[in-house]
């Protein structure tokens, strides 16, 4: 393989990897946005959802749809069950933003811990099999069925979402709380629904991502506070609570981090994220895509 | 208030105090053993150091049956240190001032380098069937491994790799740790020296599961081997898939920390797999180790692996090393353990193959084997001496 062969193969490696990081930031970015509320407790959700289609596929051996219909189902619990036990109430206390993110890292916490006591501390994986068998391995290595589910995955999610946002009631009802929660209420949009709404859709889209982790790389409790602070990141460059910002953002961090092999050490991957974070900060403060 | 202190009171008080303390000596020597037992058992490494304990557990059971040492009955005492050197030591603080063991059986390169400091100045004398790396080469003179340290059994396996799997142009992966490091920089050296050459170098973080773009790069190098360096199977077999779902056919060599169940979970991407490992197998027909197996399989239900025999042998050895202690009429110390090990023990014959202690560095040589994975096992193929 050519230098630049490699630089190929990488890009479209970071193109899969960066997929899966928009997918579990959308969700994260949205709840950001309409809730005001930093999810933490998001990568919990998403590893929940993980173990579960592996409880299922993997070790009750049902078939793929009814194990992903289960994680649906844990993920919305889990996250509902958040934001009804854990954020509402302490939002009707009129709790700061540092007790609402100190409320979501305990909520994490718990959830983490409640995986570790169930699945045990090595999490999970499963093989993808023939799926990652290289469809054109003289062209390019890791092009296979699973890297195009990925971004056909991607693609539909991102599609569906924006669709539901400009196109359905409850999506234009999540747009209005989003951007003036007052004059949301004034008209008489329940506000407190639109955000268990969101939070629901939010814990729904976790899915896809913790599926293909594992199948990918696998699912283990204790990252899912690695998992969230790349959604966070993801969030931050693409802009609070922008769709299309997240795909973008989620794709530049995945090729960046990939490409940065091709000069440097693996070890230097994380470098380049936090690099382009700096940069966003420092120049577009509010995202990509943000709304100031 | 003045206390009024005839001769009669100080004589009975004096007399009280002797036969107290008699009567301790007497229940002291007649009571256990104990051994500390200072291990992962929760996290990480916690599925690997609960393992090990099989191993150890059987070996105290069967010394204990047959009228334990001298006739005291061994004691395991198990703390978990997680792998952690906070953890380790806090355990290490449990085992030796609550419990008053003077000997612990530990493991882990981050526990035993902060460990070492404290048993030295203690007297406390350490034991270890699970630290590979070379870190701790030396660390302690109360410090003895009866695992070999990952830099030599390296160099076991690369002879293997150049001549008889015929490779020549080597990558090496390298995971961001002591361990990784020494054992990257003998690979290195030693392959150099072989008239082998090594083509591509990378590293990992401790904590890596995605191994695809380091992988990408190292397969563009294009090297008829692999070498891996991480101890955790769990990381082995996720570079393992993702380099064979990559298309990488050549070979991965290791060492023995490669011989774990998660390997075997990868199915048939884990062939072309080959390491070094201390010279135990289960299919072994020596009449001692025969007997091990067959009484490991009847409590556990399964046949013992490496990591299994090494505790085993590890107990087997404290035993005999404590035996000869009380022969002497000596109570167990670190400097009496050393003493006795040094004298009595510099080699030592166990389930697990031979054993030659250098007491100089703590290391020790063993006889080792080359295994691969096949049909679903790990399997012997050639011996290394």
């Amino acid at each position: 393989m050519t230098s630049y062969g490699l630089l190929a193969n990488l890009i479209v490696d970071g193109f899969v990897s960066g997929c899966i990081y928009a997918m579990l930031a959308i969700g994260f970015s949205l709840t950001w946005w309409v809730s005001n509320v930093v999810h933490l407790a998001h990568g919990g959700v998403l590893v929940a959802a993980g173990l579960v289609l592996y409880l299922f596929v993997g070790i009750f051996g049902v078939p793929l749809p009814i194990g992903i219909a289960a994680a649906l189902i844990a993920a919305g619990v889990l996250g509902f069950g958040t934001d009804r036990l854990i954020y509402q109430p302490l939002k009707e206390r009129r709790t700061d933003e540092m007790g609402m993110l100190t409320a979501s890292l305990g909520a994490l916490i718990i959830i983490e811990y409640s995986l570790v006591i169930a699945f045990g501390l090595d999490g999970a994986t499963l093989d993808a099999g023939a799926m990652r068998t290289p469809l054109a391995p003289s062209v390019v290595l890791v092009l296979d069925p699973f890297a195009i589910a990925v971004v056909v995955s991607t693609g539909l999610v991102f599609a569906a979402l924006t669709g539901f946002m400009h196109f359905t009631v409850y999506g234009k009802r999540i747009q209005a709380v989003a951007q003036n929660p007052d004059l949301a209420g004034v008209l008489g949009i329940d506000i407190v629904g639109v955000a268990r709404q969101t939070t629901l859709i939010a814990a729904f889209l976790v899915v896809p991502a913790a599926s293909f982790m594992l199948y990918n790389t696998g699912v283990r409790p204790i990252e899912a506070l690695h998992i969230v602070l790349v959604a966070a990141i993801v969030a931050i460059i693409g802009g609070r609570g922008s769709i299309i910002g997240a795909l973008v953002a989620g794709i530049v961090v995945g090729v960046a981090e990939s490409a940065t092999v091709w000069y440097l050490a693996a070890g230097w991957r994380l470098l380049i994220t936090f690099l382009i974070l700096y940069a966003v900060l420092l120049y577009r403060p509010h995202g990509l895509f943000g709304r100031v | 208030m003045a206390i009024d202190l005839t001769r009669r009171h100080f004589v009975s008080g004096v007399a009280g105090l002797t036969t107290a303390s008699m009567l301790s000596k007497a229940a002291f020597a007649a009571g256990p053993i104990d051994i500390g037992f200072l291990m992962p058992l929760t996290g990480g490494s916690g599925k690997l150091g609960n393992m090990m304990m099989a191993g150890a557990s059987l070996a105290i059971d069967e010394i204990n049956s047959a009228g334990g040492v001298e006739g005291r009955q061994l004691r395991l005492l198990p703390e978990d240190s997680q792998g952690l050197a906070r953890n380790g030591i806090d355990g290490y603080r449990k085992l030796v001032d609550v419990d008053g063991a003077r000997v612990l059986v530990t493991g882990w390169t981050a526990v035993v380098v902060g460990v070492a400091p404290l048993a030295e100045r203690d007297g406390v004398y350490l034991l270890s069937a699970s630290t590979a790396s070379p870190a701790v080469r030396g660390i302690s003179p109360n410090f003895q491994s009866t695992w070999m340290y990952a830099d030599d059994s390296a160099k076991q396996i690369l002879p293997y790799a150049r001549n008889v799997l015929k490779a020549s142009k080597l990558g090496i992966l390298t995971i961001v740790s002591d361990l990784g490091t020494g054992i990257s920089k003998a690979v290195h050296k030693d392959w150099t020296e072989a008239g082998g050459k090594v083509i591509v170098e990378e590293t990992h973080q401790i904590d890596e599961t995605n191994f695809r773009a380091v992988m990408l790069k190292m397969i563009a190098a294009g090297p008829e081997a692999i070498y891996i360096t991480t101890s955790t199977g769990k990381q082995a077999a996720q570079i393992v898939r993702q380099a064979r779902e990559l298309g990488y056919q050549g070979y991965f060599i290791s060492f023995g920390a490669f011989e774990d169940p998660e390997v075997l979970s990868i199915g048939e991407k884990a062939t072309k797999c080959f390491f070094s490992t201390p010279a135990f197998d289960a299919a072994t027909s020596d009449v001692n180790a025969r007997a091990f197996v067959e009484s490991f399989k009847a409590k556990n239900g399964a046949p013992p692996n490496v990591h299994q025999a090494n505790h085993y042998d590890l107990i087997r050895l404290y035993a005999e090393i404590a035996r000869a202690i009380a022969k002497g009429g000596d109570k167990i110390s670190a400097d009496n353990f050393r003493a006795a090990f040094k004298a009595k023990f510099p080699t030592y014959e166990g389930v697990g193959g031979n054993y030659a202690f250098n007491f100089n560095d703590g290391s020790v040589r063993r006889s080792e084997f080359v295994k691969t994975v096949a049909n679903g096992r790990f399997v012997k193929v050639a011996d290394l001496t």
